[in-house]
């Protein structure tokens, strides 16, 4: 309230300036003629007596200006005297700033560098004109009991897109390959096949020519294709006359007809060489039940995302009563931009943590240290109380010296900011979305002095309040000595928090580390040695599914009968992917299930010897035999999981299973064997249900254009690949090879974005504990030369210095204990994450905590034990002398 | 404040003033300077000047009030006043005055360089 006052005072005296000058002179010069008056009535002259007023006075002028002084800015002069005491006192003790400002400045910059990557990658909106707009669709389902979400079928699109009132625009896109012919040589390049809406929505005009038309997405007039700019200047050496010239495109010709700006993505952060029609087969333009479609919508301007999302709940309610594919479907909007940073936040927040944590620790040694200064400065302070210093006024003194700290610390971060954006884009990799600049702006600037100001308060008030409650008696009357009750509960309370912090990272990086290593045969339900894969692609059209089976029938054939293969095999998906190719199927002999609850599985289309080629373990029945496919009987074959969900205590081989809810007579398959679980959706994911079915020449034609071929060999997989893709090539010289890689580099491109969170948690939690290290060195150290006076007397009445040495790592052991068990209470999350996302149901996550507490308490235990020996080794003698 | 050759604390004359007032009631600046002098006796010099910026902040702090008033020999002068807050101020002032007095005499050896912990 005083504050207040006096600056309301200060402020109304700034706009009376002149009067209180004039109302000043007056004053004085009353002061001076009454002294004068009195110096004459003790028998001066009057010019004796002006002369000696004037003297007492004390220099009038410069008394006017103390006077102004105090009326206008006293407290920006005092902050100036507390500054120059700050740097004063920091000169002096060089050892203790280096290090705070170090330790702030890690702790700062990497926290800087976070942000940085945050704004650049998730904040920044998507470079698209008003991007706000854009919206991605998805339908919802009720799917083996409880509710999901996903792809959007080609006849409920229409239906969205001709009832509603409130897209302006609304399209379907899909991505693939797609084979390019270049000269001899066909590639497979990434490409998207979009509607002509997508173009509209993302209201991007082309460099050159122009985007696809409406009337080209349909089949038979989609021979067009628009250029990427990558693409045009890479493969087309930046042609201006490309557009009308013709490229041989999935095995036919299509026409250039417009290469779009550099900067254009679509989708958004997708490295897309080219956009060609999207056109609907025939099935699919009737066939609601299949979902593959993904959906992106631009909002008509001034319609809000409630009102959208309740006329598509709307028009999803109607088509769910009209058409039975439809029950329990939904739709959902999602913006266009939360979905494109998706996985980057996630990635960014786990980084977050960890950097929040480093300064977390970097602040709590910075203010032990300023509790350490401020006791060996108690008798400092209490003077400048006893001398009219307020309270506050004994704060500022550490506000302004961890400012002073915080400052120089933020600097230095601020470039160190630089450095640690380069080291986590390196380790990062391509897990985080390259080509997207990442830049330091004036929010960066602004992030780092804020970052600055919050170490600065964290680290420098509560020392402050704590060494500033002093009271002035016993603080004057210790009168140098160390000894006395300082404040060893807010030591405590430090160290309690340090460990506690670095215990949460190190748990975070050792879980990480251990889902990492979880990735072998058991965990995943196949050998993933010695077996090389790829992607192999066929121009198809529809019409033409024989021709594709024949095909991936023959390449098998082709590579199996290479020397130095084992096993040669094709499946439509490879596991430990985040695909899904899934479907409700029917049992016969059951009554269907209620919509939404009856069994579903991962469908995957396979050739006969894909389990022995992968090494997935027989349980039940057998595996595929060749005569399956010439026989009359269909078969298929389930998983462990399909069997106990849907056949739980009873054998299911010998059952009858269809896909669909409604399976025609034909289509009826009877499981010949049960094979063990596979990680299908990715490493971490438990296994699915999943129902394999074999890709057969008799039909029905289930093959994909493309399919992975997996090749068990006895030589080393990556020697085989040049054959391999003659092999390929030697069977249709327009067939695509591409995504060439070691089933090992599978799952290990799928454990990547995990990988890379471990390495980067190791590393943080390696300088975490290296902090904690010195904080709990720090801390006992300074209890040591508290006790030294105790230390010396229980020697000198007989404690041996084994007691002494154990006493003090007693100590020590027990405030880290307290620190792992609150430490414990805050991995509680990661307990959640590990077993849901990581590890899974297992011991691992009590392996990992083990290891992190047993570590953290070593580390503790290792930084107490130099103090203790130093207090085993005091002389008790001297040690009561010198009090 | 810049270097002036008498030195009295601060918050010293913060409370000779507030004690002034309280003993005299409303007295213009010269009627306080003259009255620290008298009842210091010379032991403590000061410049008179000095207490101009003392009234102020003890203004800003609501611990004294001032008015414009005619003095004894009919002349315009500020008149100062303690406050009820001053009072209560002053009592605090003196009260840890006289406790650490007492403190600062059984002080004995010279204070030791502060430096890192």
């Amino acid at each position: 309230m005083r504050i207040i006052g006096t600056l309301i005072e200060r402020l109304r005296a700034l706009r009376r300036k002149d009067q209180l000058d004039r109302e000043l002179d007056e004053e004085v010069r009353f002061h001076l003629e009454m002294q004068a008056a009195e110096c004459v009535r003790r028998g001066m002259t009057i010019e004796e007596a002006r002369y000696a007023a004037q003297r007492e006075f004390g220099g009038v002028e410069q008394r006017k200006e103390e006077w102004r002084d105090a009326r206008f800015l006293p407290a920006l002069e005092s902050w100036c005297q507390d500054l120059g005491y700050a740097v004063r006192a920091l000169g002096r003790a060089r050892g203790f700033a280096l290090f705070a400002v170090l330790s702030l400045a890690l702790g700062i910059g990497t926290n800087t560098a976070v942000f940085t990557m945050l704004r650049s990658l998730v904040l920044r909106p998507l470079p698209y004109p008003e991007p706000e707009r854009l919206v991605q669709m998805q339908e919802t389902a009720m799917w083996m009991g409880s509710s999901t979400w996903g792809s959007v079928s080609a006849p409920n699109l229409k239906d969205w897109r001709d009832q509603n009132t409130v897209f302006e625009s609304m399209g379907a896109y899909a991505v693939g390959g797609v084979n390019l012919a270049k000269g001899e040589e066909t590639v497979r390049v990434a490409g998207a096949h979009v509607e002509s809406e997508v173009f509209q929505a993302m209201k991007v005009a082309p460099l050159l020519g122009r985007v696809i038309r409406s009337e080209e997405n349909v089949e038979g007039r989609d021979r067009v294709v628009v250029l990427s700019y990558g693409l045009w200047q890479r493969s087309f050496g930046a042609d201006p006359n490309v557009v009308g010239t013709r490229v041989g495109i999935n095995g036919g010709e299509s026409v250039v007809i417009g290469v779009m700006p550099a900067a254009f993505q679509f989708p958004p952060r997708s490295r897309m060489e080219l956009w060609t029609p999207l056109t609907f087969p025939a099935w699919a333009r009737n066939e609601r039940g299949s979902h593959y479609l993904n959906v992106l919508a631009r909002l008509k301007e001034g319609t809000g995302w409630t009102a959208a999302q309740l006329e598509m709940n709307e028009i999803a309610r109607r088509l769910e009563k009209i058409h039975r594919e439809n029950a329990t479907r939904g739709v959902r909007i999602l913006s266009l931009h939360g979905e494109t940073v998706r996985g980057t936040l996630r990635i960014l927040t786990v980084l977050w943590f960890a950097v929040a944590v480093v300064l977390l620790l970097a602040c709590a040694n910075v203010a032990h240290l300023v509790l350490a200064r401020a006791m060996a400065r108690r008798r400092e302070l209490a003077l400048r109380a006893a001398l009219g210093a307020g309270r506050w006024r004994l704060v500022r003194l550490f506000l302004i010296e961890g400012l002073l700290l915080a400052a120089a610390g933020g600097a230095a971060g601020f470039f160190a900011a630089g450095w640690s954006l380069d080291g986590i884009t390196a380790v990062a990799g391509e897990q985080l979305p390259q080509g997207i600049p990442v830049e330091t702006d004036w929010t960066v600037l602004c992030f780092c002095a804020g970052a600055a100001l919050f170490s600065a308060l964290l680290a420098a008030l509560p020392p402050a309040w704590n060494a500033t409650r002093v009271d002035l008696q016993s603080a004057l009357k210790e009168a140098g000595s160390a000894g006395g009750p300082s404040v060893p509960r807010s030591r405590n309370v430090l160290m309690v928090w340090e460990v506690g912090l670095a215990l949460v990272l190190v748990m975070g990086a050792l879980v990480l580390l251990r889902s990492l290593r979880v990735l072998n045969r058991d965990d995943l339900g196949f050998d993933h040695e010695q077996v090389l894969t790829m992607k192999v692609a066929v121009p198809s059209h529809s019409g033409q599914e024989a021709r594709v089976t024949e095909f991936h029938r023959r390449v098998v054939d082709r590579v199996q009968a290479m020397p130095g293969v084992i096993h040669a095999a094709e499946i439509n998906l490879l596991p430990v992917q985040e695909f899904y190719s899934n479907a409700n199927f029917s049992i016969r002999g059951r009554a269907a299930d209620r919509a939404g609850f009856g069994p579903a599985a991962e469908i995957r289309v396979v050739t006969p010897g894909y389990f022995q080629a992968l090494g997935i373990p027989l349980v039940r029945g057998r595996y595929f035999l060749e005569s399956d496919l010439e026989g009359r009987q269909r078969v298929a074959i389930i998983n462990r999981r399909t069997a106990e969900l849907y056949w739980p205590g009873q054998d299911p081989v010998g059952q009858w299973v269809a896909i669909g809810t409604e399976p025609k007579p034909d289509a009826w398959m009877r499981i010949a064997g049960v094979v063990d679980n596979v990680r299908h959706a990715g490493p971490y994911r438990p296994p699915l249900t999943a129902l394999y079915v074999p890709l057969s020449r008799r039909g029905p034609h289930w093959a994909w254009p493309g399919m992975s071929l997996v090749v068990r060999s006895v030589v080393e997989p990556e020697m085989l690949a040049r054959e391999v893709r003659q092999a390929v090539r030697s069977v249709d010289p327009n067939a695509a090879v591409y995504l060439v890689r070691t089933m090992e580099g599978v799952v290990n491109d799928a454990a990547a974005g995990a990988r890379l969170l471990a390495r980067l948690l190791a590393i943080f939690s390696g300088l975490a504990v290296a902090l904690a290290l010195v904080g709990v060195y720090g801390v006992m150290s300074y209890l040591v030369s508290q006790r030294t006076h105790e230390i010396g007397v229980r020697m000198t009445l007989g404690a041996g210095r084994g007691e002494v040495l154990l006493m003090v790592l007693g100590r020590g052991a027990r405030t880290a204990l307290v620190g792992v068990a609150v430490g414990t209470l805050w991995t509680m999350p990661l307990w959640f994450l590990a077993r849901h996302y990581l590890l899974g149901e297992n011991f691992g996550y009590l392996w990992s905590y083990g290891q992190a507490a047993a570590g953290v308490l070593a580390v503790a235990l290792a930084a107490s034990f130099v103090p203790a020996w130093r207090a085993s080794r005091l002389d008790p003698q001297s040690t009561l002398r010198s009090e | 404040m810049a270097g002036s050759k008498t030195e009295v604390p601060q918050g010293t004359l913060d409370m000779l003033v507030l004690r002034t007032l309280q003993h005299l009631g409303p007295t213009h600046g010269w009627g306080i300077a003259r009255r620290i002098e008298q009842v210091a006796e010379d032991a403590l010099k000061m410049n008179q000047g000095t207490l101009y910026p003392a009234l102020v902040r003890l203004e800003q702090r609501g611990w004294i009030k001032s008015a414009w008033g005619v003095s004894d020999h009919n002349r315009r002068a500020r008149f100062y006043q303690i406050t009820a807050r001053g009072s209560k101020q002053l009592q605090v002032e003196e009260e840890r005055w006289d406790r650490i007095a007492g403190i600062i005499a059984r002080i004995r050896q010279p204070f030791p360089e502060e430096g890192a912990p």
